[in-house]
């Protein structure tokens, strides 16, 4: 639209200023190219993430911008009226375009479903780029510089020296590989072709594109030169720029390395916070596990010095039941003398019997109180003294008394 | 005026970009932002002979590969760029070559070999010798430049203008190539 707004106004100003005619027309060439370049490498960089196809913006962009380029000041058709019909661009290359080998013009011109000449201009297009043969039909055409001059007039773009560059600026899109379906309603050529200039209006990659490129550098390790200034260089066709803009776009662009570099150490500053807010977190752990292992440590401590206590008593108990023991065989000892009093005669053994009853509750508390075999031997010794109180026992006394 | 179709190849950062604005426009890129592909266009005379430059600067990352050979064929003089601070972009020029042999089905194609960010001397991974001897292993001239301080850029691509001059007499190519190894 916008070479067809330029023309309408050279248009209507009929008896302007030749020069500023040329300007406006040479503006408009340079305009063209540059979103064609644009446009080419948007293609370009979005092709090796996706699947370009008819719903592809980029490419619809693309496909417009080649369109006006190659119908920037076509002429019409005389008639025998000295009429001037319109024409389509598809005029113009399916003349200029037959030399090429195994060329699809045959194919475009036969197909049915496709009526108009613009319509068959756009599927050409499309058959072209699908056959990674647009750059070698651009150059063919180009370089017939008869039919080009007899459809253009003067001071179209691909008579200039701006179409020179046309076919190299093509030649990348042979790698992409196209998907497109030309049996739809897609081709019909009643619509205008409509550039959209916003995203050309300054060229970025995509992130992934970058994130790649950069991912590469760092695995091949190469290096790269930056400095503090900055200079994007734009292509030879830029505009010419006055000096103080050129200046206010080289500060907007140390400001923009700036900011950038600026974001970058926020970003690296928030990095080492959580860095060393996870640090401190950890050492709080630690110190918490170290003050634990301090606790557990001195319970087993106390623990074990109380097993220690409790076996020294152990220890004193075995002790006192030694001492009871020579108590016991002490106890023993002075039944001996009871047997002695025995072979004196009846009083005496009356005798006897009395002080084994005296004896016998005392025994009896010492065996309840001590739960060893030496003290049940003793009164099963005590047993046998309460026998030899029988008569026959008697006689058996004096026996044991001579022994 | 004849027209050149120069291709710049070489690995990601070299310097590829830098060198041929340097030449095109005689300022020098600081930034680095990798290239997808540009075209530049530029008159030159060589020999008192005016000539039209069109001059591919190519992707050096691996992620556009796919389009060197398309870039290999359309082209017709090759300036293959390494880095003098970074070994591994010379080692990764020699498959280049290759390439360009195997696509064009010819060894003579023309071609220079050239190592950039010579204004870099205390951080140099590849001595000059290196270079040299590579370049008389293909039989072309070898270079070091600068597109910084802007040294050898003018001569390179006027020396490619010549060897692509050189190629279009095959007799005389034999002569040329052997005996204009530029030091």
């Amino acid at each position: 639209m916008a070479s067809r707004s330029l023309g309408g106004l050279s248009g209507s100003r009929g008896g302007g200023k030749k020069s500023l005619s040329a300007r406006n027309a040479a503006v408009e060439r340079r305009n063209l190219i540059t979103v064609c370049r644009f446009s080419v490498k948007t293609l370009i960089d979005r092709s090796c993430f996706e699947t370009i196809d008819d719903s592809s913006p980029e490419f619809n962009n693309f496909a417009a911008v080649l369109e006006q380029i190659l119908s920037h000041r076509l002429k019409g058709q005389v008639t025998w009226f000295g009429y001037e019909s319109p024409r389509s661009f598809w005029d113009y290359i399916r003349v200029a375009c037959r030399k090429v080998s195994q060329n699809c013009i045959c194919s475009i011109e036969n197909m049915e479903n496709v009526s108009s000449s613009r319509a068959k201009g756009r599927a050409w297009i499309r058959v072209a780029l699908m056959e990674k043969h647009l750059s070698e039909y651009i150059s063919t055409a180009l370089r017939d510089f008869k039919t080009t001059r007899r459809f253009y007039e003067e001071g179209a773009i691909v008579l200039g020296e701006e179409a020179n560059m046309l076919a190299g600026m093509l030649l990348g899109l042979n790698a992409i590989d196209f998907s497109f379906c030309l049996k739809g309603e897609g081709l019909d050529g009643t619509f205008p072709a409509v550039i959209d200039y916003t995203p050309y209006l300054k060229f970025e990659q995509s992130s992934d594109s970058i994130s790649s490129d950069e991912e590469e550098l760092r695995t091949f390790g190469s290096s790269d030169s930056e400095g503090s200034t900055p200079e994007n260089v734009g292509p030879p066709l830029i505009l010419d720029e006055n000096s103080w803009f050129n200046k206010c776009k080289r500060v907007r662009q140390k400001y923009q390395l700036t900011l950038e570099q600026k974001g970058y150490l926020e970003e690296l500053l928030r990095l080492r916070e959580n860095q060393l807010s996870e640090s401190v977190s950890q050492n709080k752990i630690l110190l918490q596990r170290i003050e634990d292992s301090d606790l557990a440590h001195k319970l087993e401590k106390e623990q074990l010095e109380y097993i220690i206590v409790e076996l020294q008593d152990q220890l004193k108990s075995y002790q006192s039941l030694d001492q009871l023991s020579a108590e016991v065989s002490l106890s023993q000892a002075s039944l001996d003398p009871g047997h002695s009093q025995e072979g004196d005669g009846k009083q005496d053994s009356l005798n006897f019997i009395g002080e084994g009853k005296e004896d016998t509750p005392s025994l009896l508390g010492l065996c309840g109180s001590l739960t060893s075999v030496a003290s049940y031997k003793s009164l099963t010794s005590l047993k046998s003294n309460d026998c030899l109180a029988s008569p026959t026992t008697e006689i058996t006394s004096p026996g044991l008394t001579p022994s | 005026m004849r027209e050149y179709k120069v291709v710049v190849l070489g690995s990601g950062g070299v310097g590829k970009s830098a060198l041929t604005v340097q030449f095109v426009t005689g300022t020098f890129i600081e930034k680095y932002d990798p290239t997808i592909e540009d075209f530049y266009r530029k008159e030159i005379e060589v020999d008192s002979s005016p000539s039209v430059l069109e001059i591919l600067d190519t992707a050096g990352t691996e992620q556009f590969a796919s389009m060197r050979d398309l870039y290999i064929k359309n082209g017709q003089g090759f300036i293959l760029v390494y880095s003098l601070v970074n070994q591994q972009s010379f080692q990764d020029i020699k498959p280049m070559r290759d390439q360009i042999v195997r696509v064009k089905r010819y060894e003579k194609v023309p071609l220079i070999l050239v190592g950039n960010k010579v204004d870099l001397e205390p951080e140099r991974e590849v001595m000059s010798s290196e270079g040299r001897a590579l370049a008389q292993e293909w039989g072309c001239p070898f270079m070091e430049t600068s597109a910084k301080s802007k040294s050898m850029v003018d001569e390179l691509f006027a020396e490619i203008v010549r060897q692509m001059n050189y190629s279009s007499l095959p007799e005389k190519q034999d002569q040329c190539c052997t005996t204009c190894v530029v030091q």
